[in-house]
């Protein structure tokens, strides 16, 4: 169980007030800005490095590492993008993170562009995070003002400015060079070319917020403090957010590695209807693959051990599912999400994720054959294998958990 | 000459947005310059999309584009209180699909519709980003979670009364 | 170079390539839908997966690079599965209609069903029946048949240049829809037709004329754009029922503009073909002998300095050379061009042409545009300095460029001001390495045109527009009749017409020549040797029917100054001959036979009679001769070179025009 001590996001349930810069100061934000900033770039690289810090997106790379990569790119000029574009059922931390712990998140912008050399930077917001975005466009202005973000920070030299983008709402907009075309005005849609991957014609460096705010409190605390929470290869503290068939639905913050079980028991007051209740748990999001019972009872929350279960850490959004909700018909809704947000470039996914659809929807409602079944393993392998960007991959994970644990349920609803 | 003009404040607003992009890059501020117009208009007309194409010199057939693409906009009017409801599966697990109903009923339309008397309209979203907060529902772009059918019906009651002042 | 194994044999390729751009270099290509491997967006309908040795998984040969050593399998068990899978699923929407469509035989898609031996989509999908939306009666869309490979977006975004394609929607939802009122705008919108993979953008101007297995392919070039640009046409039933673009030299896919594609049914009606002569006011079919003993017995009677000849913008080279010799046999010296747009004299050499390579655009850094209009008088010039994000600058009537451009206004002053180096965009071409210009054959017309292309030629050396090396000046809209008329010498230095209109002569040949009227003929004795039924025949006294340039073997001047050659596409209708062979025997009976027998013997003539015809398109390719001081330059805008077509075959096209039509309709 995760310290109170060593808690990061001391406001992340808003109990401690909002967002304005004198809150955040008072919880500790920017404290250490006037230090760090005084060392160089490469020395606060290599206590990132230290501390072992992960991504906490979909990819989970090693931070330093990707830095290290990013910096090598030849350019005068580069962008930071900070992708908040949540839209997946069950991830639900951005709008608690924008409300309470912006600041947390600008200062996270300012080292990590420090660090690579970048003096621009956006945060692509989903738009329906209307009033979100208010609150983090203030705490700019505010800290902009303050001479936290702009020219000649703290007077270290450092230059930071940062922009809001509202963005239009695009699930897809998840894979990097779609949101940055988002960003440049076209329809967004992925593109791995060489030139693809750039923004505004420059190189372009992404990351999820919840890695920028770990950045103060590893700077601050040290990269030992860091990597002695968790265990290697998987460093650190995270949020987890646990919704569902829970008496309590909350948003935490834990250490890697805490047992599902705990999280479910202790901070989400136990499955409605006791733990035999427990149908199925879906780990990080829903493109992550379920787990029935009898894994869930033992596994820990972190990259490895979800990795070999078959599934993954993903946002780190459990979703719990009772015995009394249809598993069917989540996966249905499941199917019919991954349809409405394909963006329809490449055959494989945009036909793959609706006959999938068509099918579950099929079985689901008592119209399907148990030869569907086959029909929809298939399906799943092909969009596997051929889809142009990792949303097409992500509509399939899902469905290839469900079949590997609960297939039984499927054929039951099979009218032969 | 378009029949849409943003309001003084609304342009300026705008040309604050395009400057947040490099040069030549006005094309950015495109979803910026939609949002503004929705909430002057209530939706994203063909008007507006010629008014925007002419400010920042891009193609009305790509502003079409970015309209006809993107969940958050609209091409015909909203009602005065507009309601997005949930069908994400955390918010369906915990029963959002009777409090939608139950507003539908109230309302007295589906969704994807305005009613005629201009008054509600409705729309589903694949996820609100409110999944601890299930089940949620946004009115007029105000995020409401752990609602009941009843809960939701008297928020309903409420727009509804400030809508007829 | 780089060495690799594709399915056990190797090959060296150049480095830098993508996998599937090293397969296509190594002769071995992938099966795909999408014809230009590199240039595509990596795999969006993905099918192009390879398996690597020693790697696991399977890798998409398009943003995969090729390395030494590498060992490729394109087509493992594992491989064939997927991409069958890939395609059915491209499928699951496709209406099918293969036995309806007239895309069938020739549609890359079906081609790639038949390889992977695929007969249906998806099981029980059931898809209607494609409709077709509204652009125009030449460029079909029946967006049911797409499977949004996108590269019809790409080239009009990318090459033509116009917004008139757009997606819309989402996901499964997803359309491309047309943004056109009446037709396209973009003269380059016939290429979708090549372009798209399936049947979703279908040749209007020949539907259900054919089938692509009962026609016969021809290759030649096309003389209605001056570019001449290789063309192949395909043949049934006795009439051309279609204009496609060869491939270039190096083998990429060609492009032609719409007149090309769509311009030749100018040549399959109205047409003459037999002799006739007029008896009593009344037209009287004839032989050819009696057609050529009257015109030759006129010929003989009139005085030399009574005779005058016109060549029209139909006429081609060898039977313009012809008839200049039959002229001077005659002892006449009158030899004009007709009624043309603009007369562009032979001694304005590389003022006439387009002097810079289509390969050399790309290289060009400024670009400064007067009196033209590039996107419709240079269509496939347009493309390549459409893809040059060069700084651009007009001087002229303002036209809609599809390419950012500076409008600097349509005032003769601001040449003054570009030519003394006062003007703003001056320096921009000064510190360009490799500025262009580009000027429009309005400008031969205007009444200061001596004094303009004077200032155009201090505004040349001044900003090094041509220079060793580097040829920038490019004169574009010359049809190619009146720069074949030109080379050879047959632009008047005052013109002839005037003085047929006030009686000057007793007898007019008019070769080619369908603009004048009775009036213009003033009177006299008109023998009229050309293809056309037009007013100009009708006003003649011997008809004697010639062939039309997809008829014969025939040599053109092309914009670029370089001549080329026809090949028969089909045989002239009726008694219609070869131009050339007609003067050829109407030179027997006027009993000074014209010294020529045979094609070699018209062409040795006509390399006699200037360079362009046997030389390299390198000779004098960088010079630009000195214009000397001769008025000044009058308060005269410049302007666009206005309506009309000069080559008769474009204005009696019913395509051509229906196409106009509709653009003027629809653009007011």
């Amino acid at each position: 169980m995760l310290k109170d001590a060593d808690r990061i996001f001391t406001n992340i349930d808003g109990r401690s007030g909002g967002s304005s810069l004198a809150e955040a100061k008072a919880r500790g934000c920017w404290s250490g800005a006037a230090e760090y900033l005084k060392k160089t770039p490469r020395e606060l690289l290599e206590t990132v490095a230290r501390s072992g810090l992960r991504g906490r997106g979909m990819f989970a790379r090693k931070t330093a590492e990707k830095w290290s990569e990013f910096i090598k790119r030849p350019s005068a000029f580069k962008y930071l993008v900070v992708s908040v574009n949540e839209s997946e059922p069950g991830t639900c931390k951005a709008r608690s993170l924008l409300r309470y712990e912006a600041h947390r998140l600008l200062e996270g912008c300012l080292i990590a562009a420090y660090i690579c050399g970048i003096r621009r930077a956006y945060i692509y917001v989903r738009g329906v995070f209307a009033e979100e975005i208010e609150i983090l466009e203030n705490a700019i202005a505010e800290a902009e003002r303050a001479g936290l973000l702009g020219m000649n920070i703290l007077r270290t030299g450092a230059d930071l400015h940062l922009s809001v983008h509202r963005g239009g709402e695009a699930y897809v907009c998840r894979t990097d060079s779609a949101m940055f075309r988002s960003m440049e005005g076209s329809r967004p849609m992925p593109d791995f070319g060489a030139d693809g991957e750039k923004l505004f014609g420059s190189p372009v460096l992404v990351h999820n917020p919840e890695t920028l705010c770990m950045l103060p409190s590893v700077l601050t605390r040290g990269a030992d403090w860091f990597s002695s929470l968790g265990r290697a290869g998987n460093e650190g503290v995270r949020l987890f957010s646990v919704s569902g068939d829970v008496e309590r639905p909350c948003l935490v913050e834990e250490t890697l590695g805490i047992p599902m079980r705990d999280l479910i028991d202790k901070y989400a007051g136990g499955v409605i209807g006791g733990w035999q209740n427990l149908a199925a748990v879906i780990p990080g999001g829903i493109s992550t693959p379920c787990l029935p019972r009898e894994i869930c009872e033992h596994v820990r929350m972190d990259y490895d051990s979800l990795g070999a279960v078959s599934s993954g850490l993903g946002t780190g959004a459990l979703i719990v599912i009772g015995k009394s909700s249809d598993l069917v018909g989540i996966l249905r809704r499941i199917a019919l999400f991954f349809k409405n947000e394909s963006c329809g470039e490449c055959a494989v996914c945009r036909e793959g994720c609706r006959l999938m659809f068509d099918l579950i929807d099929g079985i689901a409602s008592g119209r399907g054959k148990r030869s569907d079944i086959g029909r929809l393993e298939r399906l799943c392998e092909d969009t596997e294998n051929a889809a142009l960007c990792p949303v097409g991959i992500s509509a399939v994970r899902p469905v290839s958990g469900f079949l590997r644990h609960f297939r039984t349920l499927l054929e039951e609803r099979c009218r032969d | 000459m378009s029949a849409f003009a943003f309001t003084e404040e609304n342009r300026k607003k705008l040309e604050a947005l395009i400057r947040r992009y490099p040069e030549g890059r006005a094309a950015s501020a495109a979803t910026g310059a939609m949002y503004l117009a929705a909430e002057q208009e209530g939706c994203v007309s063909d008007a507006a999309l010629e008014a925007i194409s002419e400010i920042l010199s891009v193609p009305y057939s790509r502003l079409w584009e970015l309209r006809s693409f993107y969940g958050a906009f609209r091409d015909k009017p909203a009602g005065k209180v507009h309601v997005s409801f949930c069908r994400g599966i955390c918010c369906g697990m915990k029963k959002a699909d009777g409090v939608r109903d139950a507003c539908l009923a109230y309302m007295n339309i589906r969704t994807g519709e305005t009613r005629a008397d201009g008054l509600f309209s409705a729309e589903e979203k694949d996820c609100l980003g409110a999944c601890s907060d299930a089940p949620a529902m946004l009115v007029n772009g105000t995020l409401y979670g752990r609602l009941t059918p009843e809960s939701a019906k008297e928020i309903l009651k409420k727009y509804e009364a400030e809508a007829a002042c | 170079m780089i060495k690799l194994t594709i399915d056990g044999v190797e090959a060296e390729v150049s480095e830098g390539l993508s996998i599937a751009g090293a397969c296509e270099a190594a002769g071995r290509p992938l099966p795909n839908v999408c014809r230009r491997a590199e240039e595509t967006l990596p795999g969006v309908l993905r099918l192009s997966f390879v398996e690597i040795r020693g790697r696991d998984g399977v890798f998409d040969a398009r943003t995969e690079k090729a390395a030494d050593g590498m060992e490729i399998a394109r087509d493992t068990p594992r491989l064939k599965k997927m991409r069958e899978r890939a395609v059915r699923l491209m499928l699951a929407k496709h209406p099918p209609e293969c036995s309806v469509c007239e895309k069938a035989g020739e549609c890359l898609l079906q081609d790639v069903c038949f390889e992977l031996g695929l007969s249906s989509g998806d099981e029980g999908v059931v898809t209607p029946l494609a409709e077709t939306e509204e652009t125009g009666p030449l460029v079909r869309m029946h967006p049911g048949r797409c499977i949004l490979c996108m590269e019809c977006l790409r080239f009009m975004r990318d090459v033509a240049g116009t917004s008139e394609l757009a997606l819309s929607g989402k996901g499964a939802e997803t359309r491309i829809v047309p943004f056109v009122s009446g037709a396209f705008s973009s003269p380059l919108s016939g290429n979708l037709t090549d372009i798209c993979p399936a049947g979703a953008f279908t040749d209007g101007s020949s539907k259900f004329l054919t089938r692509p297995w009962n026609v016969e392919r021809k290759k030649t070039i096309d003389v209605l754009d001056s570019f001449l640009p290789p063309v192949f046409m395909d043949v049934a039933d006795g009439r051309i029922v279609r204009v496609t673009p060869a491939p270039l030299p190096d083998g990429r896919a060609g492009m032609i503009s719409d007149r090309t594609r769509f311009g030749v049914d100018g040549t399959a009606f109205g047409r003459v073909d037999r002799p006739y002569i007029r008896v009593d006011g009344r037209f009287r079919e004839c032989s050819w002998t009696e057609a050529l003993m009257t015109a030759a017995s006129k010929l003989k009677e009139a005085e030399p300095s009574r005779t005058a000849a016109f060549v029209g913008s139909t006429a081609d080279c060898e039977s313009m050379a012809a008839l200049a010799d039959m002229m001077k046999i005659i002892g006449s010296a009158n030899v004009d061009a007709g009624r043309f747009y603009a007369r562009v004299p032979k001694r304005a050499g590389r003022w006439r042409f387009c002097n810079t390579a289509a390969e050399d655009v790309a290289k060009a850094d400024a670009l400064l545009i007067v009196g033209a209009d590039p996107e419709r008088e240079a269509s496939l010039m347009n493309a390549a300095i459409r893809g040059n994000p060069m700084p651009k600058a007009l001087l002229g009537a303002r036209a809609e460029q599809n390419y950012a451009c500076e409008y600097l206004g349509d005032s003769s002053d601001v040449l003054n001001e570009l030519a003394s180096g006062r003007h703003p965009f001056a320096s921009v071409m000064k510190r360009a390495r490799f500025p262009m210009l580009v000027a429009g054959k309005s400008l031969w017309r205007r009444s200061d045109a001596r004094a303009v292309f004077e200032k155009l030629y201090e505004t040349c050396v001044s900003f090094g527009v041509v220079k060793d090396g580097w040829n920038g000046f490019n004169m574009v809209g010359v049809s190619a009749g009146m720069l074949g008329a030109s080379e050879l010498g047959l632009v008047a230095e005052t013109p002839l017409l005037p003085k047929a209109e006030e009686g000057a002569y007793d007898v007019l040949y008019l070769l080619g020549e369908d603009r004048l009227t009775r009036a213009d003929t003033g009177g006299a004795f008109v023998i009229y040797q050309g293809t056309f039924a037009s007013e100009t025949a009708m006003c003649a006294d011997v008809i004697l029917p010639g062939a039309a340039y997809t008829e014969k073997r025939a040599t053109y001047v092309g914009s670029n100054g370089t001549a080329k050659s026809t090949a028969p596409v089909l045989p002239p209708p009726g008694q219609a001959r070869e131009d050339w062979k007609i003067l050829r025997a109407l030179s027997e009976y006027l009993e000074k036979t014209l010294p020529y027998d045979d094609l070699d013997g018209i062409r040795d003539r006509l390399g006699a009679l200037s360079a362009a015809f046997v030389g390299s398109p390198e000779d004098g390719r960088t010079l630009l001769e000195p214009v000397s001081k001769e008025g000044n330059l009058s308060d005269e805008p410049f302007s666009l070179s206005g309506e009309g077509d000069d080559n008769e075959v474009c204005r009696r096209s019913p395509s051509l025009r229906s196409l106009k039509k509709i653009r003027k309709e629809n653009n007011g």
